[in-house]
């Protein structure tokens, strides 16, 4: 439990490790959006490929971002099978009973787990190479914008910033007081819903009052450190855009155009919709 | 010139002037109103000292120590640092900068994961310019010893060396004063010792003021001075080993003298002629003259 | 009722890139009736070590038997942890942050409700327990123990395990925090329930003094292997490397370790201010005569 840390960052020093964490979460929301564009299979190639080079380029282990299906795979196994006897009108591949599955369905289906998968890999190789701090930094200088309109960036980014701190901490202290109900005598693994519920509150509250005193003291803690809210602060990292930010953008922007074109031209390929 | 400049200035003059005065400052919690928590406490605390504020815990120690930089307001009394009122909204910020707080708990006074981040949060609230917040870190981080750590995260750290990013924390402020409130209870010996040097260095060589909150008896012996507290009041003060020698007095409140100050006292009340000491080498010296 | 310890090693998450030996070949025995302390520095592996004793941590490989109970069994399904969790009461670090319950009394019959007894024994236990550490039963039982002082809020929870009526009671750093007078009065606390309910008493601390002032034997720990085993009074003999480990040894103990390397001829066995005393005036007066 010590060594968990929170998100799943893989420390390695590659150019997508080095990219402007702004630009990795601005990109990874387009390619979010251009993922719901993509309908057919030599599309779903040029994503894989895209991927693929830039999990090379990450150096992060595949394994890693497969990893990152894995908790999802259910709901996409869900999805398919509805998905699956869903299609009502077609060319008949299939049929028993009352079942009947169509060769329309069941290019659906393929799709949609596809998309599904990508979709999450996508985020997955973002978080795995960034930092929580730099993604906390990023999203707080993409929303600055919104100070104009009092939207609190300032306060967002910084409670983010020390649940970072502290989610392995008290992750830990829930460790330390699991064992020590453990030890005088209390059973978290037997008995119906309810009582093991009931076992939680022993664990529950000592965390709460705990979570409750660390923060007061933290709040002490920034107070005597001059803390008065985002107005008048500075910022020691400079975020900048750099040579190899420009060519991620580039590259990118070509990933786009090659989806676009072959949902422009190459339609009539494979018969869908 | 500030008032702060001011009685940095006149430091050289042979005229002592506190950096922290207490008048007849009493104090209670809003929770317990009948309980004074600090009863007409008068203190001064002067540039460049290392003092050290003993008692136990419920005697008033801490929360002098929140006294001393605004987080708490006297209930009567005043409390002027470098002749600013506390008291008053507006000094606020000037007597923090000036005044770094440092608290028991390592694990609950950083803001971020990453260590040279969190130094720099004292600097960014005050609004200092960029390239000076780089140069203050870098200092803060390297006057406490932990500069090859800056682009870590404290997780793996030990007690002590966490303690230290705090003091670094405090420190990239450009304090006058640093007061330790209790920073030394929670950590193992390695740590206090570690907690310990960098307080000593900091008051020898940046000249720094520290005000070591702490019931290690045995830490009071590299003090200046010593002041000890019992149920709000200041019980006694003077040199270490001034208030040691009186370990009966100390006895009365339940507090004693450290070991090597102990068996001096009572050899000596055995007749024994033994000098003064401080260390545990000075007494084996002098217990070697005599056996 | 003696935990008897068999080449027991144990690794962090093991397989993995951040593996961590914490024990390695740990082999001795604690007898029963014995105070037996266990120093070492953060990061030594006491505190897994004596996790081991109550099966919170699981044993990996090598032997432990505790009070009878064997839980070096492959199958840890067989453990009896009701009974184990009954003999062997545990004191964690700061103890006072598993309070849980609105009020002292419900608190300190957590363990033995758990253990199962019957409603005038659970009641009977926890009245006792409070009073062996030292609080009156009457004013504190209904008050929340969130209320309480620092001091007894350890005392509750303290309590909390005396009321499992534990053969052994292990102690993790009972006195951390705390100041001296809160230290003493801890310290006399543990020894009085040595006499009265747990014969076998283990106690960690990283205060050398205190350790050796209470301990029949004590064992240092330090990289995750036992290096010592001694009783105090010959523990500082070895005082040049308990300090290379890291270790403070009592103030005391230094200054004789000055006064041997000054060629004088003071015995090791003395490491309290008392005993000091009694020993230096007697040198001092016979040498005057």
């Amino acid at each position: 439990m010590r060594e968990m840390t929170f998100g799943q960052y893989y420390p390695a020093e590659s150019v997508i490790h080095k990219l402007d964490p702004r630009l990795k979460i601005v990109l990874t929301l387009a390619y979010i959006v251009t993922i719901f564009f993509v309908n057919n299979f030599l599309a779903f190639g040029v994503v894989f490929i895209f991927l693929l080079s830039l999990v090379f380029l990450s150096s992060v282990p595949i394994r890693m971002i497969l990893k990152a299906v894995r908790p999802i795979m259910y709901i996409i196994i869900f999805t398919a099978i509805l998905n699956l006897f869903w299609g009502v009108d077609g060319t008949r591949v299939w049929n028993w009973w009352f079942i009947t599955i169509y060769r329309e369905a069941l290019f659906n289906t393929a799709l949609l787990m596809l998309r599904l998968m990508f979709l999450v890999m996508g985020p997955a190789l973002l978080t795995l190479t960034t930092t929580p701090m730099d993604l906390t930094d990023g999203i707080e200088r993409l929303l600055s914008p919104l100070k104009v309109v009092r939207f609190p960036v300032h306060e967002l980014a910084l409670v983010m910033s020390i649940a970072l701190r502290f989610i392995p901490i008290l992750m830990e202290e829930t460790d330390k007081i699991i064992k020590a109900q453990k030890s005088r005598g209390a059973n978290f693994d037997s008995g119906n819903i309810f009582k093991r519920a009931a076992a939680l509150i022993p664990i529950l509250i000592p965390l709460f009052v705990s979570a409750f005193r660390r923060a007061e003291e933290l709040a002490l803690a920034m107070d005597s450190r001059c803390y008065k809210g985002g107005k008048g602060r500075t910022r020691m990292k400079l975020l900048k855009f750099s040579l190899t930010d420009f060519l991620a953008v580039l590259g990118f922007i070509i990933f786009v155009l090659c989806i676009v074109a072959i949902r422009v031209h190459f339609m009539h390929i494979i018969p869908v919709h | 010139m500030s008032s702060v400049d001011e009685i940095m200035a006149g430091a050289d003059k042979p005229v002592k002037r506190p950096v922290i005065k207490v008048e007849n400052v009493s104090f209670s919690y809003p929770s317990d109103e009948s309980n004074l928590v600090l009863q007409d406490i008068n203190l001064e605390v002067f540039r460049g000292e290392f003092l050290a504020l003993l008692g136990h815990n419920g005697s008033g120690k801490s929360t002098l120590a929140k006294l001393f930089n605004g987080l708490l307001v006297p209930l009567t009394g005043d409390i002027e640092i470098f002749g600013l009122n506390t008291a008053y909204e507006e000094n606020e910020f000037k007597i923090r900068r000036n005044i770094g707080l440092v608290f028991q708990n390592p694990d609950n006074q950083m803001v971020t994961t990453i260590i040279e981040d969190d130094v720099a949060f004292g600097p960014e609230n005050v609004g200092i310019p960029r390239n000076e917040i780089i140069e203050r870190v870098r200092w803060a981080l390297d006057a406490v010893g932990m500069s090859a750590y800056a682009k870590g995260t404290p997780t793996r750290l030990s007690g002590g060396q966490k303690q230290r990013i705090a003091i670094a924390g405090v420190l990239a402020l450009k304090p006058k004063v640093i007061v330790l409130d209790e920073s030394t209870a929670m950590l193992d010996p390695r740590g206090r010792r570690e907690v310990l040097a960098v307080a000593k260095r900091l008051q020898k060589e940046e000249g720094i003021t520290v005000i070591l909150i702490t019931h290690f008896m045995e830490e009071a012996l590299m003090a200046d001075r010593v002041v000890v507290l019992d149920k709000g009041k200041v019980y006694m003060q003077g040199k270490p080993l001034e208030v040691f020698e009186n370990e009966e007095a100390l006895k009365q409140i339940k507090l004693g003298a450290p070991p090597v100050i102990s068996l001096k006292n009572r050899l000596r009340e055995m007749g024994a002629s033994i000098n003064d000491v401080y260390t545990e080498g000075e007494l084996a010296k002098e217990l070697g003259k005599l056996i | 009722m003696s935990i008897v310890i068999n080449n027991l090693n144990y690794t962090y998450s093991p397989r993995t890139n951040f593996s961590k030996v914490a024990l390695k070949d740990i082999t001795f025995e604690i007898k029963e009736g014995e105070f037996f302390g266990i120093i070492g520095h953060t990061g030594s592996g006491k505190s897994t070590l004596i996790q081991h004793f109550n099966a919170l941590t699981p044993v990996q490989s090598g032997e432990l038997i505790v009070a009878g109970i064997d839980l070096s069994r492959p199958k840890t399904s067989k453990i009896d942890f009701k009974k184990l969790r009954a003999t062997v009461g545990m004191v964690f670090q700061y103890p006072e942050y598993q309070l849980f319950d609105a009020t002292v009394l419900g608190d300190v019959s957590f363990g033995p409700k758990n253990l199962g007894l019957e409603k005038d024994e659970i009641l009977e236990r926890a009245k006792q327990a409070i009073g062996l550490v030292g609080l009156d039963y009457e004013s504190v039982k209904d008050k929340s123990p969130f209320e309480l002082s620092g001091g007894q809020k350890r005392r509750v929870a303290i309590a909390g395990v005396i009321a499992m009526k534990p053969q052994i009671l292990v102690l993790d750093e009972p006195t951390a925090g705390l100041d001296p007078h809160g230290k003493r009065e801890i310290l006399d606390l543990i020894l009085t329930l040595k006499e009265s309910v747990s014969k076998t008493v283990i106690m960690i601390s990283h205060d050398m003094d205190e350790i050796a002032r209470l301990s029949d034997r004590v064992a240092v720990l330090a990289d995750g292997q036992l290096q010592y085993l001694l009783p105090p009074s010959q523990l500082f003999e070895k005082s040049d490397s308990l300090e290379k480990m890291g270790l403070d040894i009592p103030t005391i103990a230094r200054v004789v370790k000055h006064l041997n390397e000054m060629g004088k001829n003071v015995p090791h066995d003395i490491f309290t201010v008392e005993h000091a005393v009694e020993y230096f005036s007697k040198t001092i007066k016979n040498k005057n005569q």
